[in-house]
């Protein structure tokens, strides 16, 4: 088998896995679903390019959301800028759901998970949405399982606290 | 709420669209160029780091090579610094002439003005009255103070505010001297005031993981007052939580350094505790989280 289907195999084996749980992810980061394809298929490519430099395949994970993260963050700065510039364009677009009552209410859940840390929220939404565990978590956020429980206890804590006020105030 | 949390989660999961095929991802792929080969940094940087090396040993034998030039140069300047000594040694010393009395009468106004001026200074490291005021630590049978209000110890010198005639006072400082005999105000309420010197008094501060900045000069105010200087190397915060804090405890007297560092999520609350003595000052630091 050539050295280039072997690295292919390799990286789909890895990621196939996670395909799912990778999708909710940045699904729920951009809060559009046609972003969150284009910001998936990036990161799968920028992924694939530089797995040469990957020396484990247990940091797979690791690596993956690390550039989603990163790529994530080059994508909201970029989207600032011209923010500037086009100020209608700024409005996050979220998916029409079944129910308007329920577009509503995670409406609401994005807005207040966006007061969070970025690493809180991160955890939130590994575990919460694309539904890792503690441990899987512990290895993409690079942290001490402490700290993912820490982050995510508090995590919801703030968001119980965010949504009251909110729910007060409607 | 933890319900609504969870229903509203679960609401988040359900909205998610179907994920993009695993067969497009993998036609991507296989149309991508290939993976980069691993980019041999770590030999970049051998090489970097050996000729630095190079370059270091290359300045130290030059370096070397010029100063025995240097020494081999200079044999005659050192004899003559030499003999400077020896010519110093014949000069006969001056005896005590009578001139020497003013001298010394110089000499000891000098002393005084020194101590004049080392007065307030001393004023200021006795904090044991307001200690003891403010702690309420006193006890009887230990030294004391004897301070009667209306009466000033001729004998001692006592650095006073000038809170005076005018009626505005001032940060200047005059020293009582024996001859003036201005009587020291003190509040009617002022009793002897006794400080046990070798009374131990254990601290403990904390701070917790939302702490703001303000908190944290609060408490380096406090430990001040104890003699000890909070230096913070590294504080960081975001959405009012501190991600980074990092710096050390450090007592003058007796010398004294207590290092943290502490990283988000890796505490609830810091707690700060020492023992304290007026005699011995700030001792047995420690910072912990928890």
């Amino acid at each position: 088998m050539p050295k280039r289907e072997k690295l292919q195999t390799q990286f789909l084996e890895l990621y196939e896995p996670i395909h799912a749980q990778f999708h909710r992810y940045c699904q729920v980061m951009v809060k559009n679903d046609e972003m969150a394809k284009d910001l998936q298929s990036d990161v799968i490519l920028a992924a694939y390019e530089n797995f040469n430099s990957l020396r484990k395949p247990e940091s797979f994970k690791y690596f993956l959301f690390g550039i989603a993260r990163n790529m994530f963050r080059k994508k909201l700065k970029r989207k600032k800028i011209m923010s500037q510039y086009q100020m209608n364009n700024t409005t996050p677009q979220y998916e029409p759901s079944s129910s308007i009552e329920m577009s509503v209410d995670i409406r609401v859940l994005y807005e207040k998970l966006e007061m969070l840390s970025v690493k809180q929220k991160e955890a939130l939404i590994l575990f919460e949405i694309s539904g890792f565990s503690l441990k899987e978590i512990r290895e993409i956020q690079g942290d001490s399982l402490s700290a993912v429980k820490l982050r995510l206890s508090r995590g919801r804590k703030k968001l119980k606290e965010l949504l009251s006020d909110s729910t007060l105030k409607l | 709420m933890d319900d609504q949390l969870d229903i509203f989660f679960k609401q988040a999961r359900e909205s998610i669209s179907e994920p993009v095929p695993i067969s497009d991802i993998r036609n991507k792929i296989s149309s991508a160029p290939a993976p980069q080969a691993r980019k041999w940094w770590l030999r970049k940087r051998f090489q970097v780091i050996f000729v630095l090396a190079l370059v270091f040993l290359a300045f130290y034998f030059f370096e070397g090579y010029r100063l025995t030039d240097q020494t081999e140069t200079t044999p005659k300047e050192t004899t003559q610094q030499e003999e400077m000594p020896d010519q110093e040694k014949n000069v006969p010393l001056e005896e005590p002439s009578a001139n020497d009395e003013t001298t010394g009468i110089v000499d000891s106004e000098s002393q005084e003005e020194v101590t004049e001026g080392d007065l307030p200074i001393q004023k200021d490291k006795t904090p044991d009255g307001v200690q003891s005021a403010e702690t309420g630590q006193a006890q009887e049978g230990d030294i004391t103070v004897p301070n009667p209000a209306g009466e000033a110890d001729p004998a001692t010198e006592t650095a006073l505010t000038d809170s005076d005639d005018k009626g505005e006072p001032d940060n200047t400082i005059t020293v009582a001297t024996p001859t003036d005999k201005e009587p020291v105000e003190q509040p009617a309420t002022s009793k002897p005031v006794t400080v046990d010197p070798n009374k131990i008094s254990k601290y403990k501060f904390e701070l917790e993981y939302n702490s703001t900045e303000r908190d944290i000069k609060k408490l380096e105010k406090k430990l001040k007052q104890y003699g000890i200087k909070m230096e913070i190397g590294a504080l960081e915060f975001e959405k009012g939580e501190i991600q980074k804090f990092k710096g050390s405890l450090i007592s003058v007297n007796p010398k004294g350094k207590a290092l943290f560092n502490f990283k988000a999520y890796s505490f609830d609350k810091i707690f700060i505790s020492f023992q304290h003595s007026p005699n011995n000052g700030p001792e047995q630091m420690r910072v912990w989280g928890k």
